[in-house]
Formats: structure tokens, sequence, C-alpha cells
């Protein structure tokens, strides 16, 4: 069958045409039999004196056998050379109609991304060979998109520019969009060649989508080797044993995987800090019997809090990292009062309800105000209170206003203290209200349903939950902003108001069962886990944001989290338990800077058992990714010829010179010999060697750096003036180049160099765009160039139409230089070391040109200085012997002192690119000192 | 005609070199010696010599101007001064050409050819002669003469001869042109053709001259065939071919074969009463000059 021959590694000829002149060989080989070695031809006077001498050796009438076997060899490599071997080619494509490649491109992809995006260009390359139409569809919309777009029919151009484009996202596929798009294909009649290129599992309904495929052509599904299969991080669903839950520390989180991955599968998961630091790492075999597989790591309490999140080492993709947030590191609760019943009937005790609540999701502490306050809780819950001492009220406001959330219960106690209405959200009325009593004709009242506005909005109410009694609220204007939820007549059931930057919240029933049985229902605990997220927010801006979460960083389908685009919509908080990643909410990390909530693939229920697509339709082509590429074998099979040529040539060279002679014929063409080698072994290494020797040095120290014009006398002059400069800065001040480098902006790296001067010639030689290119990258990432146009005396007018001014400008005009100004009089040029009016260098009236506006992060340095009074000139001059070269300077300067100024004008640049503005802000060191009070 | 004039006098300069070494002095003490190479040979009688001979006494013949005063002076007898009769040899050098001459074996610039070698002789020895009051000429030529001008002319033949279109050059050409009486031949050459040729041309030449000094030249590897491996060997005929496969098995006795034809060389220019030399382009030529000296010395081409 077709899809068998792919999986065997083969070797095939691009142009099996050539392989005919083997057939010549066998004439080659009777050609080469009859000629012996050609006998070097001397011209011997003596000649005649000669005759009759020659002996009766045994001489070889032809050439020995294993010599014609090596040219043989050498002609036949050259024929099959030529013939261009390719190794595992990819396969011709089924069919002859348009190729269609489906590119997984959801969250299992990204572990696979390399090899299908491989495989796809491969796959258009040999569409392309073949003449055919390329399609190319993902299986995931994009990011705020509802629909998926099947592009083509595209060139091969256009089809791996946008298969560059592409990238894993981090939600699931969306099959019934994949179907719409493909659809677009059933006018075809019926020829198209698909090709899927998937991760490996089956996201839902993959079946329907490959019968409509099928409909439309042949199928080939492509998958990765069962080694090679996504694995996904979950939350543990696993309950604790025993053993834990006496240690209680441990954190623990699952591996999933399809069951079709390689048993004892290594996997080592780490667990990160926010900085990507490695906090501890797990190792475990994953046994495909006992998916998924639970890992637990124990950290000490301070390691725990700085787990950002988990990652499996080595694997790629959203699903292989899970982000953590305070859910699941636990909250601290405090629960005021003590964890055993006084009465010794927990059933009774309003903390017990609250306690089995939270335990899962909270680290839950007992204690007085102060106590708990001090253990440094969250959330305080506050069962039916009563009065409390003066002095822990404020305590506890104060608590509040910091930020704190306090949650308090009703109960009698509550109803009945008429004084104390402090710390709470709502005025209430003395007394309780009783529904069903005995002297009561009002029915047992249920929740109404949570409103849009409610942070409880997306849970269910249910409605056997009856509330017999209840706290009632003093009417008031701002009551209604107050409720979060309201039972069935309208009243009050949870209200809540902020204090600053804490929140009060009150429920409007006993914890326990007493007034109602709210406390048995799961509504209690769902209730519960929402308030507690609130704690910490801070909610001193709008009052009323508890009904959705901002995206605050979102993974992309690598695992990587990002800063949110505009397109991200805040998450509603009915979303929050029933999470799925989607192109509109992608998981990530939502909520607001205090209050942080991560949404993870794995934590989100609908992302199901992991499942690999077993049993494929009939007439599926199926296969996994191959492991090797096309790969062409001419370039080998060429120095292996020219290898076998050489030593066909040493041989011819032994043989000719027999044995005594042997080293003499060596040595007399040992420089040919030598050339071959270079040529061979030398070349492609030396120009890096050379390289990165040079990369260590600039790394290691400071060099003064120019541009190399490709004038030599230039160039050497600029060498011998940084040099001279150098010496300055050596002598002067504490900079101390180790030395000059001479940068051909091409080949070299510019990052190392704060500084490089470009000396500007009209003879200079062409620079390439990867030149300028690298020249602009430098200048982008903090890098000054220094131009010197060096022929102040030639221009009138400053810098205008001079042969050097128009190379500069000719230079400049690929670069994208930031507006320049002629330098302000208080710049900090002139004061970086040296206290300078103006910028000598062999003249003196050019005018300095400096960025207008320095852009962020380069400390005010700007990243071009332009200036046309040859410095480099000037101390090239001041370097070697005294030089009758013209100087323009003021009146009464004479050379020796314009030398001098030219001078400190470089140590000012090399200062100026060192320091950056920090001579700027010396200027007020008087005033921070003065304000120091010293 | 600038070039080869620069490239005459740069062959006599090396020439100059080679003839430097040999003290002047010597050839000056030994100019009374009755050598060939010495110049004036003095004839032990009387003659137009500038030595003094005798005296004898006045006879009517003589010329009055000969008549010595200081001597007549000191008897009643008129005497006169003779001095003794002194004759000059005439040299005629001849120098073989042509491709064999200017076979070398080592590439080297400072090896020189055997064509290099025979014109450095040639030179060196008319300079030794010049300077000997002996007169140059040239073998092909009648005219001979002591000057500088006579030099240059030389060294004109010796480079006409290096570059000679003859392709066999390497006997001189006894046919066309008869040696003058009491001539000196001097002959630089290989001389590697069979023995028979060079014999006949000899006896020729012996019946022109009895003074005659024959200098053989040959490369190092053509006594001793210094090349290996499989070699084809090509001489100026067409038919002087020849396929060695192994030149070390042959070496031996090649050898021993060009050994027998420069003793053959030897013998030949020994019955002639002739100088014979061998000279090999690897050896110093000051010092073959040398030895050409001082077998001149004892009196080889003394007669």
């Amino acid at each position: 069958m077709f899809h068998m021959l792919s999986s065997l590694s083969q070797i095939v000829f691009m142009h099996p045409a050539i392989l005919a002149g083997l057939l010549a060989l066998p004439g080659l080989w009777y050609l080469l039999r009859i000629t012996p070695p050609a006998p070097k031809t001397i011209f011997f006077p003596a000649t005649r004196f000669l005759q009759g001498l020659v002996s009766h050796e045994n001489t070889p009438s032809h050439t020995p056998w294993w010599i014609l076997l090596l040219r043989l060899l050498i002609v036949a490599l050259l024929i099959i050379a030529l013939a261009k071997p390719v190794i595992n080619p990819a396969s011709s494509l089924f069919g002859n109609g348009p190729v269609r490649i489906i590119l997984d491109n959801s969250w299992p992809s990204a572990q696979n991304w390399e090899t299908q995006i491989s495989t796809a260009e491969e796959i258009i390359t040999q569409a392309d060979r073949e003449k055919r139409a390329i399609y190319i569809v993902p299986t995931t919309e994009n990011l705020g998109e509802t629909n998926i777009i099947q592009h083509g029919p595209l060139t091969r151009e256009k089809a791996v520019s946008m298969l560059r484009g592409m990238a894993p996202n981090p939600w699931p596929a969306n099959y019934k969009a994949l179907d719409k798009a493909i659809k677009h294909n059933d006018t075809n009649n019926g020829d198209i060649h698909s090709i899927w290129l998937s991760h490996g599992l089956d996201e839902g309904q993959i079946y329907e989508t490959l019968r409509i495929i099928q409909n439309q052509g042949s199928l080939r599904f492509i998958t990765p080797e069962s080694e090679n299969l996504p694995l996904l991080l979950r939350p543990t669903k696993r309950a604790l044993t025993k053993k834990e839950l006496k240690d209680g520390s441990s954190i623990r989180i699952d591996v999933d995987a399809p069951e079709n991955i390689t048993d004892a599968l290594p996997v080592s998961v780490q667990a990160l800090a926010l900085r990507n630091d490695v906090l501890d790492m797990r190792s475990v075999n994953l046994s495909t019997k006992d998916l998924p597989q639970t890992v637990a790591f124990d950290l000490l309490e301070d390691l725990k809090d700085k787990i950002a999140r988990f990652h499996i080492a080595g694997h790629k993709g959203a699903g292989a990292v899970f982000i953590l947030d305070d859910d699941f590191k636990k909250r601290k609760i405090g629960i005021l009062g003590t964890a055993q019943s006084e009465s010794g009937a927990p059933l009774i005790d309003d903390n017990y309800y609250i306690k089995r609540a939270l335990e899962p999701f909270a680290a839950i502490h007992f204690g007085t105000i102060d106590a708990l306050i001090e253990a440094g809780v969250s959330t305080i819950i506050m069962p039916d209170t009563g009065a409390m001492p003066t002095g822990t009220l404020n305590h506890l406001e104060e608590w509040i206003k910091d930020g704190g959330l306090l949650l308090r219960f009703s109960g009698p106690n509550l109803a009945d203290s008429q004084s104390e209405k402090f710390l709470l959200p709502v005025a209430l009325r003395s007394g309780g209200r009783s529904f069903s009593g005995s002297l009561s004709w009002d029915e047992p009242q249920h929740i109404a349903p949570f409103t849009e506005d409610s942070p409880f909005y997306g849970l269910e109410a249910p409605q056997d939950i009856s509330i017999h009694q209840q706290v009632l609220a003093d009417p008031e204007q701002a009551l209604s902003g107050k409720v979060w939820a309201k039972l069935s007549d309208g009243t009050p059931f949870i209200t809540a108001q902020q204090q600053d930057k804490g929140l009060l919240i009150l429920i409007h029933t006993t914890a326990n069962t007493d007034w109602s049985n709210f406390a048995l229902s799961g509504l209690y605990v769902s209730v519960l886990k929402r308030i507690i997220r609130l704690a910490g927010q801070n909610n001193s801006g709008s009052s009323n944001n508890f009904t959705s979460l901002d995206p605050l960083l979102i993974m992309d389908g690598y695992g990587n989290l990002t800063s949110p685009s505009g397109i991200i919509q805040p998450m509603p908080v009915s979303e929050v338990e029933n999470f799925t990643p989607s192109s509109t909410i992608p998981p990530g990390l939502y909520g607001n800077t205090q209050n942080q909530l991560a949404f993870n693939i794995g934590s989100s229920k609908n992302i199901g058992e992991l499942k690999t697509p077993s049993s494929l339709p009939s007439g599926v082509m199926k296969n996994h990714y191959a492991q090797n590429y096309e790969h062409n074998l001419a370039p080998y099979m060429l120095y292996v010829t020219t290898c076998l040529f050489c030593l066909d040539w040493l041989i011819m060279i032994f043989m000719v010179g027999h044995a005594s002679s042997l080293a003499a014929h060596f040595f007399h063409r040992k420089k040919t010999i030598a050339l071959i080698l270079c040529v061979f072994l030398v070349i492609p290494e030396n120009t890096a060697c050379a390289n990165d020797d040079n990369v260590l040095d600039y790394a290691n120290g400071f060099y003064l750096a120019f541009i190399e014009t490709g004038d030599t006398q230039l160039d050497s002059l600029t060498h011998k003036g940084l040099e001279a400069v150098s010496q300055v800065l050596s002598k002067r001040t504490s900079v101390e180049p180790e030395g000059i480098a001479q940068l051909d902006p091409e080949n070299d790296v510019l990052a190392f160099f704060p500084i490089i001067f470009w000396s500007i010639s009209a003879q200079q030689k062409h620079y390439s765009d990867k030149a300028m290119q690298n020249i602009q990258f430098y200048l982008d990432h903090g890098g000054t160039i220094i131009f010197d146009t060096r022929d102040q005396n030639r221009s009138t007018r400053s810098m205008i139409n001079t042969e050097n001014a128009k190379t500069l400008r000719q230079v400049t005009s690929s670069l994208d230089i930031p507006p320049i100004i002629p330098i302000p009089e208080d710049h900090v040029l002139g004061r970086t070391f040296f206290l300078l009016k103006d910028f000598p260098g062999r003249y003196n009236d050019g005018t300095l040109w400096v960025e207008r506006f320095s852009a962020g992060g380069r400390d005010n340095v700007s990243s071009v200085i332009i200036g046309s009074n040859d410095w480099i000139g000037s101390w090239a001059d001041s370097y070697g012997e005294i030089n009758t070269n013209r100087y323009i300077g003021p009146k009464g300067n004479s050379i020796r002192r314009q030398r001098e100024m030219s001078l400190r004008v470089g140590v000012n640049l090399v200062m100026y690119a060192l320091t950056g503005n920090y001579k700027a802000d010396q200027v007020h060191i008087p005033h921070i000192l003065e304000r120091l009070g010293r | 005609m600038k070039a080869i004039n620069s490239v005459i006098e740069k062959l006599r300069i090396q020439a100059e070199d080679k003839s430097a070494s040999l003290p002047t002095l010597m050839l000056r003490s030994q100019k009374i010696a009755d050598s060939i190479f010495h110049g004036e040979h003095a004839r032990r009688k009387p003659g137009s010599g500038k030595d003094f001979w005798q005296f004898r006494d006045y006879m009517p013949t003589d010329r009055p101007k000969d008549i010595d005063w200081r001597q007549s002076a000191k008897s009643d007898k008129v005497f006169i001064k003779q001095k003794e009769w002194l004759v000059t040899r005439k040299m005629f050098f001849w120098c073989a050409g042509g491709k064999n001459m200017r076979f070398s074996s080592d590439t080297n610039i400072a090896f020189y050819s055997k064509q290099e070698a025979a014109q450095i002789i040639c030179m060196a020895l008319a300079l030794l002669a010049q300077r000997s009051y002996e007169q140059i000429g040239v073998y092909g030529e009648k005219r001979t003469g002591r000057s500088e001008k006579n030099l240059e002319r030389l060294g004109h033949y010796l480079l006409e001869r290096a570059h000679t279109r003859i392709v066999c050059a390497t006997l001189p050409d006894i046919d066309t042109y008869t040696l003058p009486r009491h001539g000196v031949f001097i002959g630089v050459s290989d001389f590697l053709l069979p023995i028979e040729d060079i014999e006949s041309r000899f006896e020729t030449l012996a019946q022109q001259t009895k003074n005659a000094l024959i200098v053989q030249v040959l490369d190092p590897a053509e006594i001793e065939l210094g090349f290996s491996g499989r070699v084809h060997f090509t001489g100026i005929d067409t038919e002087d071919e020849e396929i060695i496969n192994n030149v070390a098995n042959i070496r031996e006795s090649y050898a021993q074969r060009i050994a027998e034809h420069i003793k053959a060389m030897e013998s030949l220019c020994l019955r002639y009463g002739w100088h014979y030399q061998l000279h090999r382009t690897d050896y110093d030529i000051t010092d073959t000059l040398r030895t050409i000296w001082e077998s001149v010395e004892k009196g080889g081409l003394r007669k």
C-alpha cells in the first residue's frame, strides 16, 4: 500500500536518467585497463648511452586492479551524485486533485508543532512539485474569532509563509467550525487529498469531521508516535490518603495522558516560581493503567507560597503548564471561636458547618480576633456574635479597612444586640423575622435567583432551601446597592458593604441549621467559596466590580503568559465554575491585581478524558510523522568523490616515484597537498574560530570600536586616532579601554560596544542591507554611533553639500534615525568629564548634531552624534609625531591647545556613552543633599 | 642590442668572479716560465721582445738607433743591444651549443646548465689568456687580439652559441674552417657522442694544431643518472628514445658506460698530446680552472 512506503527509509533519485551513465562503466574499465600510468618524460642528452641497458625487469603492463576499482568507484559515485539521490523523500501525494492540509493547532498541538510544520512544508513542496492546488485549514479559530477560515488555493510561497504565521492556540479544537470551513470544498468532485496533521488526540466528535472529509476525497491521518502524545496537567481529584491528611502540607497535581501513550514514560513535573526559578521537581513514570497520575510536592510553607505554576519539563504547550492562584494554595481563613464544639454536639455548632464547607479550599484557623489577625488570615468569618470589646472592635475595623474581609452570620445574638450596629453592612432592625413560627403566618422563604449584578450570578439557587428566620435590614436609600442576594419576597439575604479597602458581608441567617437549611445545601459551599475569593480585592475603585474578572495574563499556545490584547473581554463571574477555554476566553490569569484566579486547560471540566482517535474509519490512511525527513545525499557523495580522487592522486605519486624517492616527491608537491587539505579541512572552521575568540575578548573588556570603511588609509587613521583617545582615557580617567576594534558591520556583532566611531569617506565601500540592518539593530538597542564627516574646511555652510556629507546622507538613508538638532548649549555632552563649550577637532566651527528626544531606556544618550570637525584626524595627529595638517580654530589657539581640546572631546564622548544622564543628574546633587538635611 | 650587451656584461662579471680568485700575482710570476699560457713565450733567441737578450757587435746592416751607446762607451767597439724574441699564442675558443647543452637536472637558478658552465669556462680562460698577453680569437674567425674588443666578440660568440638553432652543435665544424697555424684550440662541450664520431673530427683537428685543450662539461645526472621510477627518456633525435620502467635498476650499468666514454675521451686527447679536463656542473668552476691551470703549467701545451 501507498502509506507503507513512507515508513521505510528509502533512497530515491531525482534525476534517474543520469544513472544510465553507469552503463558506461565497463567501457571505462576497458579503457583504464589498457592504459598504463604515463611515465615521466625527461629530455636527456645522454639518452643514446641508455640504449641496450633496459633490464628485463617484470614491468606491470596494466594498472593494478584496485586502482581501477577505485577509479570506477569515483566515476560511479560521481554519476550517482549527479542523479541527486534523496533519502526519505516526501513520497508523491495520493491522487491528483488539490491537496488540503488540516493542521491541528489546538492546545495539545504545541508538543509536536515543529514536526507538524515541517511535515506540512514537505507536503507543500511535494504538492508544488506535482503542480497541485494547496489548501490549509487549522482546527481552531483565531483569538477572538468564532469561525475557522480555510486558506487556499495557495502558491507554495504563500502556503509556507502562512504556515510560518500559524501557532498553536491554547484552546480545544472547534470541529463544528471546521466542518463549516471545509464544506466550501463540497463543490469539488471528490478528488481532494486531505492530510490531517494531528496532535494525536480526539477532541470530541472527530468522526463526523472525518466523514465529511472522506466524502470530499481521500484522507491521510498523521499522528505523533505514542511517546510524543500530549500531556495535560490537571488539579488532582484523588482523595487524600490518611497519611497525606496527617501531613497535610503537600501540594498535589495530576498528570493526565491518553491511554495509548507509551507505558512507563518518564515525566518530570517542575514547580516554578514567578520568575521561572525551579523550586522543586518530581519525576514519575506514567503508568497507562493508572491515569491520571498524581504528583505530590512536599515543600516548606514559604516555598509553597512561591509556587506560581507547574510545568512538565521538556513538554511544550498550554496543557503542560498549570498556573496557580490563591485558591489552589488555600487561603488562610480565620473563624472566630474554637474548633471543638463547646457543647460536644458538633451538629448544632456554627463553626462546624463553616469548617466542613471550607476545609477543601482553605487553611482554616480558629482563635480570637486578635490571634486571627496576628496569623495573617485574609478572611475572618464571624458566626453569630453579639457584643465585642471596643478595643477588639477597633482592631477589627482597622484590619477591614486595610483590606480584610469580614463575613458575619446572623443568629439570635446578633438579632438581639440592639446597640451593636457596628461592623455591619446594613443597619438591622432589632429582633429577627420568623416566617413559619408558631406566631407567624408567613411561609418559609426561598432564595431568589441571583441577579446579574450579584457576585453569585451563575450559581443556581435550589428551591428546596427554605429560610425560616432572618435578620431584617432597616430600609435605607442605599440598601439596594448593598444587597447581593435576596429572598423570594425581596428581603435581603446577603448584604455587603465596602469599608475602605476591605469588605463587610453579612448573611442574614445562621451558619448552622437553626434558622434555615441553607447550611445543608451545596449552595452554602459555593457561596462561601465565592465570598472568600473576594478577600484581598482592592475594592477602593468601582464598587460593583464583583461580577466580572479582567484578563490579567493570557496563556499562549506554548503555555507562556503574555499580556492580553484588547480583544479579550472580561470573564463574567458566571463562567468561573464552568470555565471552558475558547478563543474568546483563553486560559490565563483573570481578576485584578489583588485577587487573581487562574484558569488552566486542565482545570476545565469540559476538557474530558484524553483519548486518541482509536479506530479511524476505513479508507483513512494512517501513519506517524516520519522521524527523518527528506535528505539530499548529493553533497556528501561529491565530498567522498573528491576525497577518493585525492587518494587516487596520492597513490599515483606513490606509484610513479617508487618508495626510494617517495619522500622527495611528497615534499615536492607538499604545497599543493597542503592547499587541498586547507580547502577541505581548515577554511570552513577558520572564520568561525576567529570570530568566537574576538567575541570573547570584546565581551570581557571595553573596546573602542569603529566601522570599517574599506578605505585603508582612513581606517588606519581612525585606528590611530582611537588609540590616542584610548591612551588619554587610561591616563586621565577610570575608563581603560582594552583595545580598538575594527568592525565589519556585515559580519561582526556590534552589541559589545557602547560607542562606535564612523569616519565618513566618499571612497567608502557599499554596505549591504544586512550590514545596515545590523547597524539599525545596534542603534535601536542602546548603541551610540558617532559620525565624523571630517570636512568642515570644505563646507561653507554646515554640512550641506560636501562629498562626505553626501556619503553620510546616503549611508543613513537606509537607517531609521530619530530627528536631530544642533547640540543645545546645556547638553550633557559638554559636561560628562571636561567642561567644554565647543567641540573642536581639526576644525572648530562645525555644528554637532544630536538626537532631539532620546528614546526611553537609553538613559538620554543620543543614538547618533554627527559632526564634521575631524576629531579623528586631530587625535591621530596627537598620537604620532607632530604633523603639519591644517588646523582651523579660534584665533589664539595654538595647534597644541586645539589638539588637547579635541582629545577632551573624545574623552567626553566616551564618558557620555558610558554614563548617560548621570552627569546631568549630578546638577541636582546640592538640592538632594540639602533635602537629606546634610 | 642593449639587452645583449647587458647580458654579455653579466656573463663577464660572472667570469671575472671566477678568474679573480686565481691570483693574478701567480700568473705574473709565471710569466717568464715557458708556458703557452703565459703569454710572452721567450724563444731563447734575439727577437722583438722587451727583455734584454745579448749585446753583439754592430754590423753595417743594423739600424743606428739600435746601438747601445752606454755599452759601446765602455770599449772601443760599438755594441748593439738585442732583445729576446717573443711570440704570443693565438687561442681559438670553441663552445658547444644547442638543446643538449641547455640541459640541467636541477631547476635551481644557482645551478648552471652545461651551457652556462661552458660559457663561463670559456670566458674565464679567455680572461686569463688576455692577462697573460695571449691573443684571443673565436674559432671560425681569423681575427685575434688582446683588447677588450676581442673579449667582447668572444662574449657575443658564446651567447650566440648558446642560442644556436643547430640542434647538434656539440662538435667543432672542421669542414668549413681551418685553424690558423700555431693556433691553440680550446674546445668546451659535453661530447656526448659516439666516440668514433669524435675521433674522426679530432683526427682532422690534430693535423691543424698540436696544442689544444678539451673541456668536457657534464651534468651530474648524466654521470650518475639521478632519476627514479618509470621514465621516458628522449634525446635530440626522434629515434633517440628509451623507456625505462625502473631507472634505479640500470643506474650502475649506465654509470659504467659513461665512465668508459669519459675514459675514451681522455685517452683520445692524450693520444694527440692535448689537455683534457672533465667538468661537472655541480662542481665549482674555479676548481676546474685551477686544475686546468696546473696541468697546463706542468707543460702540457708547451712546444
